[in-house]
């Protein structure tokens, strides 16, 4: 059990990845990204594709992340551009139209069967109380963590921080003020696309995923952005942990195994009822 | 409702031409064609769920599987059956998963939901392609029972309930009820304030959608024999979802157009040699571009062009005009006037004020907004709450309406303690209000807000509350008004709910002068005409002295003063408080 857990501490960084990007779009831009994970598929299979047209792994790595993070920042100039007034739900269906383009685009680049994906981690594991751990475990988590802590202190005390809450509060008063905002989100965009590649190179050698399923692991990532409620984002990075915990537990579970998939909709159902059981209003008088 | 005898006409030549179709196309056309009403199902179970009650729905076709699954069963355990009644069980049994999904996130609301309903997609995904759909591992097919094998038949047999389904919607979404969907759409708390159930509207939508969908997925066991999961992915979802914004399928024409492209945007592609699915990009595209312009879908759109140009030379303001006083407070001597009187006896009889509001402390953090306030608003009285920006007045107007999580005091309505009471419960005791920002629904009529607002209850009021108010003609949409007249009709809505008291929050605000004053004269006739007490909130001294009686003042969240208004507006502590001086000496 304790082994299985551990071993969905690999999935569960990436899904706490992905829930950051996901949450600092949100806070930031306003956009709900359902087209997250598929923007980091597109970086790792650009990767694969390379490494297996005998690219070197580093090159291979560095052109998956330009990738993402230039079609990252570019759909985030279109809906910026041309979503910027709508309310949040009519930019999210925008995000719905990226993951289906991103999709069908997946599709035909790189078909609909899996793959073997190098590591960018060497195979090691020690032992830590009985407990077998093995060393992409560890970097997925030292990963995860850094990047949070980063984005955390980033917001928090530089001027780039401040302008980008500002943005978020009062996207009119900043742009009066004389910051490009377009600019400010199609950077926070780029950004997250770059580190939704990361968290794909990390998972990917573990599940040999299909580009579509890769692109779904967006639900938990917005399943660990919800019980933060897409503000939080320490309590998105151990809700993704916790996911990915949950469903390492329970692939070892007889019976349990093959529907572990489903437990982020089941943990989020649960969730939702316990956390809004009190009556909270919507916006503004 | 009376059909015009345009829409009679449309749909008579609509119908002709179905029944042509299907009796001389050629059988697969007539194939197609099925798939476009089943389409078309499902597109109009997204209008009703997205477009009318504003939550994305991204499992429809999830919704589907369930009444696919529920066909193919029941197709091998009871074979006699007649089929179109294993479609309806089908869809019955899916309305229940809808529901229970709908009740446990009664509180959650806009894109959190949306992740709701994609966890749910994804989930069910997964457990489908962990079995397989009933029949299909032993190659038995669903095969519907005569007539319904025969295409034609089973084409009529869709589009039969495709428009069965349509009527039954369109019908409920003029009631009450199905009002209550487009309010909280809107706002909820503006929904609330109306006495709408939101989590019963947003539940019983998605009930609704369900159903609808799981009527198309026992359709679509019966048209393809065997399932396959590969037909309700998260991504067929949304795929429908974007055709559906693309068309604006909250309308009958719209989903038809949103069935017809899913149809037969691929036979095209497949005709002139593209790969198919170039058909997702396409109508991804597309949506993207009705998004953009904002507006509403194709059809919708044509729909409002329609409108407009019907109400082109139709009056769509209240035009009020301060010349009809004596007749008014003859009004006020007709039946309505005479029931009051009666309760005014009963009132004096008991001694107690209308509202009551004693010691009203709310804080939010460490700020006290609002500090041990007192207010009595008696019966038949006008009674006017003023203060400068930030005393509190409008923080007021939302802890005795039930909008506040917690404040300390005591608010009573009547004599009766209405503390733990919510907003809802409020609206329906009779504590009606209206928002400082216009929350009147544009997207339905005078008419039907004036019956969403009124309830059960107030229906007979609405022909006395539109004479008093000047409000346009009940068929105007409220899209085409202005904000000045929107918020004259939200005062309607409110009177025409019988209300024991009426809060309004700056009803003067976005009014011409003159527009000002005529509705000053219009408030202070309403306990008279009505029998119901007004607080008004209101930064026109003007209207303030035309329209009330009696004036309490907030500053800094603390009671100033309160008294008769001629008394209180002179009071030179309330023209410092106003001006911002230290002291008035």
């Amino acid at each position: 059990m304790l082994d299985g857990i551990i071993s969905g501490l690999v999935s569960g960084s990436t899904y706490a990845i992905l829930a950051v990007c996901v949450v600092v779009l949100y806070r930031l831009v306003g956009v709900l990204n359902f087209g997250q994970a598929a923007l980091g598929a597109l970086g790792a299979y650009v990767c694969y594709a390379l490494v297996g047209a005998e690219v070197s792994l580093a090159l291979a790595v560095f052109c998956g992340l330009a990738v993402a993070s230039v079609t990252a920042g570019f759909s985030g100039w279109v809906l910026a551009r041309w979503l910027g007034e709508p309310s949040a739900i009519v930019r999210s269906v925008g995000t719905v139209v990226l993951l289906i383009l991103l999709l069908t685009a997946g599709f035909r680049l790189f078909g609909d069967s899996p793959r073997a994906m190098p590591s960018l981690v060497p195979e090691a594991a020690f032992d830590l109380g009985g407990v077998r751990v093995s060393l992409s475990t560890v970097i997925a988590l030292l990963v995860t963590i850094a990047i949070a802590g980063a984005l955390s202190l980033l917001l928090r005390y530089t001027q780039l921080g401040i302008r980008l809450e500002a943005m978020s509060e009062r996207p009119l008063t900043v742009q009066l003020l004389g910051v490009n905002s377009r600019q400010l989100a199609v950077a926070v965009w780029a950004a997250t696309g770059l580190l939704s590649t990361l968290a794909m190179l990390l998972i990917a050698p573990t599940r040999n995923p299909t580009f579509e399923s890769m692109s779904f692991l967006v639900v938990p990532a917005l399943v660990a952005g919800l019980l933060g409620a897409f503000s939080n984002v320490w309590i998105a990075v151990a809700s993704g942990l916790a996911i990915g915990a949950v469903e390492g537990a329970g692939a070892r579970i007889e019976g349990l195994a093959d529907y572990r998939g489903a437990i982020p909709f089941a943990i989020i159902i649960v969730a939702l009822i316990w956390l809004r059981r009190r009556e909270v209003w919507d916006a503004a008088r | 409702m009376r059909l015009g005898k345009p829409t009679r006409l449309g749909g008579g030549l609509f119908l002709l031409v179905l029944v042509t179709l299907g009796l001389i196309l050629p059988t697969y056309w007539v194939y197609l064609l099925s798939t476009v009403a089943i389409t078309a199902i499902i597109a109009r179970s997204i209008g009703l769920v997205t477009h009318q009650a504003g939550i994305i729905t991204l499992c429809q076709m999830s919704f589907a599987a369930l009444g696919g699954w529920a066909v193919s069963w029941l197709d091998i355990a009871w074979p006699t059956a007649p089929f179109p009644m294993l479609v309806l069980i089908g869809g019955v049994v899916t309305a229940p998963v809808g529901l229970l999904i709908g009740i446990a996130t009664t509180r959650v609301r806009g894109v959190e939901l949306a992740v709701v309903t994609l966890g749910f997609a994804t989930a069910l995904d997964l457990v489908l392609r962990q079995g397989s759909f009933p029949g299909v591992g032993e190659g038995t097919p669903v095969i519907p029972s005569a007539p319904f094998d025969d295409p034609r038949w089973f084409f009529a047999l869709a589009w039969a309930l495709l428009i069965v389904l349509q009527v039954g919607i369109a019908t409920l979404s003029r009631s009450v009820h199905g009002l209550g969907w487009t309010a909280v759409r809107v706002s909820e708390r503006a929904a609330a304030a109306l006495g709408v159930r939101v989590g019963g509207a947003k539940s019983s939508a998605f009930a609704l959608g369900a159903l609808f969908a799981g009527i198309a997925g026992g359709l679509l066991a019966g048209q393809y024999g065997l399932l396959t999961t590969a037909v309700f992915t998260p991504l067929t979802s949304m795929v429908h979802l974007v055709t559906a914004v693309l068309c604006g399928a909250s309308i009958f024409g719209g989903a038809v157009l949103a069935g017809l492209f899913v149809v037969f945007i691929p036979e095209l592609l497949r005709r002139i040699g593209l790969p198919l699915d170039a058909a997702n990009t396409l109508l991804a595209l597309g949506a993207f571009d009705v998004l953009r312009r904002g507006g509403g879908g194709l059809v919708e759109k044509l729909n409002d062009q329609l409108q407009e140009r019907a109400f082109r030379n139709t009056r769509v303001t209240c035009q009020l005009s301060p010349v009809r006083d004596e007749r008014l407070q003859a009004d006020a001597m007709q039946p309505d006037g005479a029931a009051l009187q009666g309760e005014t006896v009963k009132h004096q009889t008991l001694r107690v004020a209308c509202l009551h509001v004693d010691s009203l402390t709310v804080a939010f953090g460490d700020h006290r907004v609002l500090e041990a306030v007192n207010l009595t608003v008696e019966h038949e009285e006008v009674h006017a709450l003023i203060g400068p920006n930030g005393a509190g007045k409008s923080t007021l107007v939302d802890a005795v309406t039930g909008f506040l999580p917690s404040c300390e005091g005591r608010v009573s309505l009547d004599g009766k303690p209405i503390e733990r009471f919510g907003p809802r419960e409020r609206a329906r005791l009779g504590i009606r209000r209206t928002f400082q920002y216009v929350h009147a629904i544009d997207a339905i009529t005078v008419e039907n807000y004036l019956k969403l607002a009124a309830g059960a209850a107030g229906a007979e009021r609405i022909p006395a509350v539109r004479e008093l108010l000047d409000l346009p003609d009940g068929g105007v949409p409220i899209r085409l008004m202005d904000v000045g007249s929107r918020r004259i009709l939200e005062i309607a809505g409110a009177l025409a709910s019988k209300p024991q008291i009426l809060l309004l929050d700056e009803p003067a605000a976005g009014l011409g002068e003159a527009e000002s004053r005529a509705l000053a004269e219009r408030v202070r006739q309403i306990p008279a005409v009505f029998g119901c007490a007004v607080l008004l909130i209101e930064h026109d001294m003007g209207f303030v002295r035309v329209a009330s009686t009696r004036v309490t003042v907030l500053d800094d969240g603390r009671l100033l003063t309160s008294g008769p208004v001629s008394e209180v507006l002179d009071d030179p502590r309330v023209i410092a408080a106003y001006l911002g001086q230290e002291t008035a000496s």
